[in-house]
């Protein structure tokens, strides 16, 4: 039994990934939750994409990954904001167009860079075994600057999130606190694009959040709670990986999606919700899923 | 004569994206009325593992692995989300990761599928059969007709839902109706542009109409007139510059939407330029 | 009447006449919402509902969406829509109704104006004008006056005189107790039952305003004002979140 948890630790790659996959998936189980309540899950979910098209540029520019999509995922904000300020238009629509038009334009460039072709299956699905200490050295960093800005600026972002015009009223920059938020989860999904790829990182970003707030009911015991599931799944995921052949992040969305599965089975029979609660705004949910 | 269109696989395509248009337009407009972007690219997304399952087990067959794949990200998502706590896209969001992730593992399991990963993900020029031509005509007539019959009611519940219900509209069932046509438009328009990418054909056209026009049916036709152009133009450049027909076309769509951002940027600033009378 | 297992409104029992403007006055929460979709048979009602003829509705303002591609006629025309059925699209003669009806509420000249362009008490008369287009014999209103500007409010009530003129019965759901007293023929006043009856020297006494809005009644000058107004109105919000 012991050989067998321990098996995996004896390799350096899965070592590096080990410590990626938690890093990562602690930092976006927090930020999720801000996701969740904000209710901006297609904007993480098109920012993951549209990365893309900046990690190309910088690929063909010969700057950083990174700083190409840190850069793209600003923009994407910008013009989603821009967009869905626009009367006509929903910030659903914006993103609507947003993701498949950036992320066109990376997957044509990628196509277009014949040094680049052959890796478009790590940026799409992730390559953890691949894990630099460059990458490592990035996903701590990141850690280190959301752990200061939620040190910093938490509960004013928690404010802002459950009452805007309130925190407005209260004299809050609402507009400079969002851009700080988004300004952290774009760094989240740019630096979890590694362990993950772009159409995975929505189940570790989302995954935990939404299995969480089926626990617990306080903001801060959600993102602990999120925040455990995430680097609890990255392990299993990896275990899983390491055993039975599958990709690294695969396995990962796959144990957190399982997870959520069961949490909500679970909660739905012991009923620890109240049905008044959940009846008198599932109307309210109705209508937001159509 | 025909340029990029010379190769006869590359007219099935046209014909296809052609034919593509009329319901990618049409109902791109309640798409982009109602909010349903992310809906429709998550439906997309979806498909990923049907498609790899039905590519690695011919007796199953992509189109119905797909159809498959969709209803059940539609019963599994609207089931969840009904609980209010965890609405706004984030069981989607999930549920579109998870799918994407059993793709990927079948993937690596089913050997047998040597289709590469980018043609189910962006489409591809050489994969269209011409049952899948036949699919798009009846998706298109389909399309046509239930426009026809459910208008009135799209309409005036998109508008006023308060409203439209006590007035007879039976909204909730067209919503389902709504939705289910989203989700056979979406399969059909995989084998093109990918299952990644096919939200760009149903979203960003109707977008770029709603930016030029201020009523419904003028819109509409505006979205399927823009959703045949970018399919011509996406494919004639997919073919020339040898990428992904989902990528060209929808990098495209987004040249336009910014384009006619512009136009429109410009119209209302003459307007507020304009003396008032 | 109850949603879920909180009964919403108990033991409301009246009748009304053709041709009689009525306001139904009441708290927050004190069930005028659920009155207008118990007479409209979209909530579940124990008990009878007697109601001679089809309904005519203007939900609150707040649920509307703005950014829908439609003109102010075209909204007048979907009034249209539940006397066409599945197939038939509005004709010439619906289009002359509904120019006739945008006239009515002084909107004639924006006929061709987005809805969205149109400020808060001119879209709730174009809302008021699709109601009329229902051409029902029982016309409901929930909150039309709520938070518009007085020409707008002052053409709703003209045309609410017009349509009782016309024998229609008109139901109105408002918070403003001194408007009501000075607009409607008869006054029911509600807390999650009917607490009375009548016309507006029997209903608005002091003794029995205060049985249904306790505490948050002001008499001055002998005439009622209500404390809790303002809390009534939620700016509409976008969903999404984004700066």
């Amino acid at each position: 039994m012991l050989d067998w948890l321990a098996d995996p630790w004896t390799s350096a790659l899965m070592r590096r990934a080990f410590f990626e996959a938690m890093l990562v998936s602690g930092l976006c189980g927090v930020l999720g939750c801000f996701v969740l309540v904000r209710g901006l899950a297609f904007l993480g979910e098109a920012i993951a994409h549209t990365v893309v098209l900046g990690v190309v540029l910088a690929f063909l520019g010969g700057v950083p990954a990174a700083a190409g999509g840190a850069v793209l995922a600003v923009v994407t904000v910008l013009l989603a904001s821009a967009i869905g300020s626009d009367r006509r238009f929903s910030v659903d629509t914006a993103m609507g167009v947003l993701l498949p038009s950036l992320f066109g334009a990376g997957v044509a460039l990628i196509a277009l860079s014949d040094g680049y072709r052959s890796t478009l299956a790590d940026v799409l699905f992730g390559a953890i075994l691949a894990t630099t200490q460059t990458d490592l050295a990035l996903a701590v960093a990141a850690c280190g600057l959301t752990g200061l800005v939620l040190a910093l600026a938490g509960k004013e972002l928690v404010l802002v999130a459950f009452d805007r015009a309130v925190a407005q009223a209260m004299g809050y920059r609402t507009g400079l606190l969002d851009l700080l938020l988004l300004g952290v989860v774009a760094l989240a999904v740019v630096v979890s694009l590694r362990a993950v790829g772009n159409v995975l990182l929505a189940g570790l970003l989302l995954g935990p959040p939404v299995t969480a707030r089926l626990l617990c009911r306080s903001f801060w015991g959600m993102a602990a709670w999120s925040a455990g599931l995430g680097v609890g799944a990255s392990v299993a995921g990896l275990y899983l990986s390491w055993y039975v052949e599958v990709g690294g992040g695969a396995a990962i969305v796959l144990v957190v999606a399982a997870t959520f599965v069961v949490v909500a089975i679970g909660v739905r029979l012991t009923g620890r919700v109240g049905p008044s609660e959940r009846r008198v705004l599932s109307h309210d949910a109705y209508t937001a899923v159509l | 004569m025909f340029g990029p269109f010379d190769a006869p696989y590359m007219q099935s395509a046209l014909l296809a994206g052609l034919l593509l248009a009329v319901p990618c337009g049409l109902l791109g407009v309640w798409v982009v009325l109602r909010g349903l972007a992310f809906f429709s690219h998550a439906v997309g997304v979806a498909t990923f593992p049907g498609v790899v399952l039905g590519l690695g087990l011919p007796a199953i067959g992509p189109f119905a692995g797909s159809l498959a794949a969709a209803g059940a990200f539609g019963v599994a998502v609207s089931s969840v989300e009904t609980d209010h706590r965890v609405r706004g896209g984030a069981v989607t969001g999930l549920a579109l990761a998870a799918a994407m992730a059993t793709g990927a593992v079948l993937l690596t399991t089913i050997a047998q599928v040597s289709t590469p990963v980018e043609t189910v993900l962006f489409g591809s020029l050489l994969g269209i059969s011409d049952t899948d031509v036949a699919r798009c005509a009846v998706v298109a007539v389909t399309a046509l007709g239930a426009m026809a019959l459910l208008w009135t009611r799209l309409e005036a519940s998109t508008f006023d839902r308060a409203w439209a219900e006590p007035a007879g509209a039976r909204a909730s069932r067209t919503d389902v109706l709504l939705l289910i046509l989203i989700g056979f438009t979406v399969v059909t328009a995989l084998p093109a542009v990918g299952s990644l990418m096919v939200s760009g054909l149903l979203v960003i056209p109707a977008a770029t109409a709603r930016l030029l026009c201020d009523r419904l049916v003028a819109m509409s036709a505006c979205a399927v007139a823009l959703c045949a152009a970018e399919v011509v133009i996406g494919l004639a450049l997919a073919r020339e510059l040898d990428v992904a027909p989902g990528a060209s076309i929808a990098a495209l769509g987004g040249l336009g939407f910014a384009l006619a951002a512009a136009v429109s940027a410009a119209r209302s600033g003459l307007a507020r330029r304009a003396p008032a009378t | 009447m109850a949603y879920g297992d909180r009964v919403a409104l108990d033991e409301v029992s009246f009748g009304l006449h053709g041709g009689t403007f009525a306001g139904v006055l009441g708290p927050n929460g004190a069930g005028k919402t659920t009155l207008l979709h118990a007479l409209l048979g979209t909530v579940a009602a124990t008990g009878t509902i007697v109601l001679k003829g089809r309904t005519s509705y203007v939900p609150q303002l707040t649920a509307v969406s703005e950014a829908f591609p439609v003109d102010a006629l075209g909204v007048v025309l979907m009034g249209r829509y539940p006397l066409l059925g599945w197939r038939r699209r509005p004709g010439r003669d619906d289009r002359r109704l509904a120019g006739e009806l945008l006239d009515q509420v002084g909107l004639l000249d924006r006929a061709r104006s987005p809805f969205g362009s149109l400020s808060g008490g001119q879209r709730q008369r174009v809302l008021v004008a699709r109601a009329l287009a229902q051409e029902g014999d029982v016309l409901l209103l929930d909150e039309p006056l709520t938070g518009i500007d007085a020409p707008s409010q002052k053409s709703i009530l003209g045309v609410i005189r017009a349509q009782c003129a016309a024998g229609r019965t008109v139901v109105m759901t408002t918070h403003d107790l001194a408007q009501a007293a000075r607009e409607c023929d008869r006054l029911l006043l509600l807390n999650r039952t009917l607490i009375a009856d009548g016309t507006a020297q029997e209903v608005l006494r002091a003794e029995v305003l205060g049985r249904a809005y306790e505490a948050e009644v002001l008499l001055l000058d002998g005439r009622a004002a209500l404390i809790d107004e303002g809390a009534h109105h939620h700016p509409p919000t976008k969903p999404g979140g984004l700066p």
